[in-house]
């Protein structure tokens, strides 16, 4: 037995897990650092030491701190809104056929619309500190949107005529009838926006230029042909995307839960 | 309280106006006391039980009913699958008792264990066999407080020791009650009020 396996054996699948990722993480970055020696030209492609020492500089620095915490408020600001709108207008649609008539196309137009076509638009209307948001929005609502009105709709009507006649009443359905069942949807449907909304915003930054702002930062490096920050840069978005969606899909699991309480 | 009754005055029903599935029935079912509804397939038992249930209305007639909730049991389970099925039946209790939510856990586990099911208050419908799925839809249904209970086909997918027990059951339960049950079955009848439906 070599000692590779001797180890496999005595890790804990858990362990194992991480030992993985973190081999692939090596491989890719093994892969660029010898790309980055190939091409030899820093501007074009810069070492992973360059890129992660320029990371480190310039995330101390305040006008980045504040940059993160505002491209973060406002993605939050506008997933919580498309979200909270998405919930609203599935209401209204499941509720009122003529509601249904008049959201679904719009929201089926707005789903199929570039993000870009919005952004470029919204800067016409709007301050470029509020476009992120609104385009944030956008993505998020129809995806939810969809969701649960399909969710809603899917429910057994059998179900409804069970509550009817056990007495239920509205609220009681809603509780133990249409939130348990449309749960599972409206929480995938939550994680798949959250990655859509972040790069939304993020690319309504790079295109409005607010002046605190991750995209901001990501267009001044390029302009000024910083290579090593733009991919610092990129690096902390991509960071801060995997870690709300881990932390989101944390808290999914626990909504679950609740779901058989 | 109040004598239950049902009161079915001259009904016709159709889902499409060329194939009527009831036409011109007059019933009265005045409780308490116990009516089976028979007949063969596609005589109209089920549409007329939900009728009387108010969970469609008739094309034609009047139906009335005594106030107060029904207790149904539906021909197919309907538990809800996000919940155990202690919740279930717990659903089906008064609302001051499932408010209490220890009272209504034991008492949902009382009503189990008097279907036959002593120790599936904990568990998912989907973990359930047919038959123990029956069972704890009937215990959801003789749980809920209701001058009239309404069953549809409530002994089906049940071996013969079961159906037997679930019987006497019901029977048991439907005391100072108004009992509507639909049944293929001529036994389950035995000592019930009889109501031969036919094909229109």
């Amino acid at each position: 037995m070599t000692p590779s396996t001797m180890l496999a054996k005595t890790l804990s699948p858990r362990a194992r897990l991480w030992l993985k990722r973190a081999g692939v993480l090596f491989f890719y970055l093994a892969l660029w650092a010898v790309l980055a020696r190939a091409v030899d030209q820093p501007l074009l492609l810069p070492s992973p030491t360059a890129v992660l020492t320029r990371l480190v500089s310039l995330l101390p620095t305040p006008q980045s701190a504040l940059s993160l915490l505002y491209t973060l408020g406002r993605t939050l600001w506008a997933y919580l809104l498309g979200i909270g709108a998405a919930i609203l207008l599935c209401a209204a649609s499941c509720r009122f056929s003529l509601a249904d008539a008049l959201i679904s196309p719009l929201l089926s137009a707005v789903r199929a619309t570039p993000v870009t076509s919005f952004i470029v638009l919204a800067l016409v209307w709007l301050s470029s500190a509020r476009v992120p948001v609104l385009t944030g929005f956008l993505m998020t609502l129809p995806v939810v949107y969809s969701a649960l009105t399909g969710a809603v709709r899917g429910i057994d009507p059998k179900l409804h005529e069970m509550a009817k006649l056990y007495g239920f009443g509205a609220l009681g359905t809603l509780r133990h009838v249409i939130v348990p069942a449309v749960l599972p949807a409206f929480v995938q449907s939550c994680l798949a926006s959250i990655g859509l909304c972040w790069k939304a915003v993020v690319a309504a930054e790079v295109i409005g230029v607010p002046k605190m702002a991750v995209g901001s930062r990501l267009y001044e490096s390029k302009i000024y042909l910083e290579t090593d920050s733009l991919l610092a840069w990129t690096l902390t978005i991509v960071l801060l995307s995997v870690a709300l969606e881990a932390l989101l899909r944390r808290l999914a699991r626990r909504v679950l839960e609740v779901r058989h309480e | 309280m109040n004598k239950p009754f049902v009161r079915v005055h001259d009904v016709s029903f159709a889902y499409d106006p060329a194939k009527p599935v009831l036409s011109r029935v007059s019933l009265v079912f005045d409780g308490p006391g116990e009516d089976a509804l028979l007949g063969p397939s596609g005589c109209g038992k089920k549409t007329l039980l939900r009728l009387c249930a108010g969970l469609i209305a008739p094309t034609s007639g009047q139906i009335e009913r005594s106030p107060g909730p029904v207790a149904f049991c539906f021909q197919e389970d309907r538990l809800l699958p996000w919940y155990t099925v202690g919740q279930n039946v717990a659903l089906a209790l008064p609302r001051d008792v499932q408010r209490d939510r220890e009272r209504a856990a034991r008492l949902a586990e009382t009503w189990l264990e008097r279907v036959g099911l002593p120790d599936v208050a904990h568990m998912y419908p989907s973990e359930l066999s047919g038959g123990m799925k029956r069972r704890a839809s009937l215990a959801r249904a003789l749980a809920y407080d209701a001058p009239i209970l309404m069953m549809d086909e409530p002994f089906r997918a049940l071996d013969e020791q079961a159906h037997a027990d679930m019987l006497r059951l019901v029977r048991a339960c439907a005391q100072g009650r108004l009992l509507l049950l639909v049944t293929h079955d001529e036994r389950d009848s035995s000592g019930m009020q009889a109501v031969r439906l036919s094909p229109p």
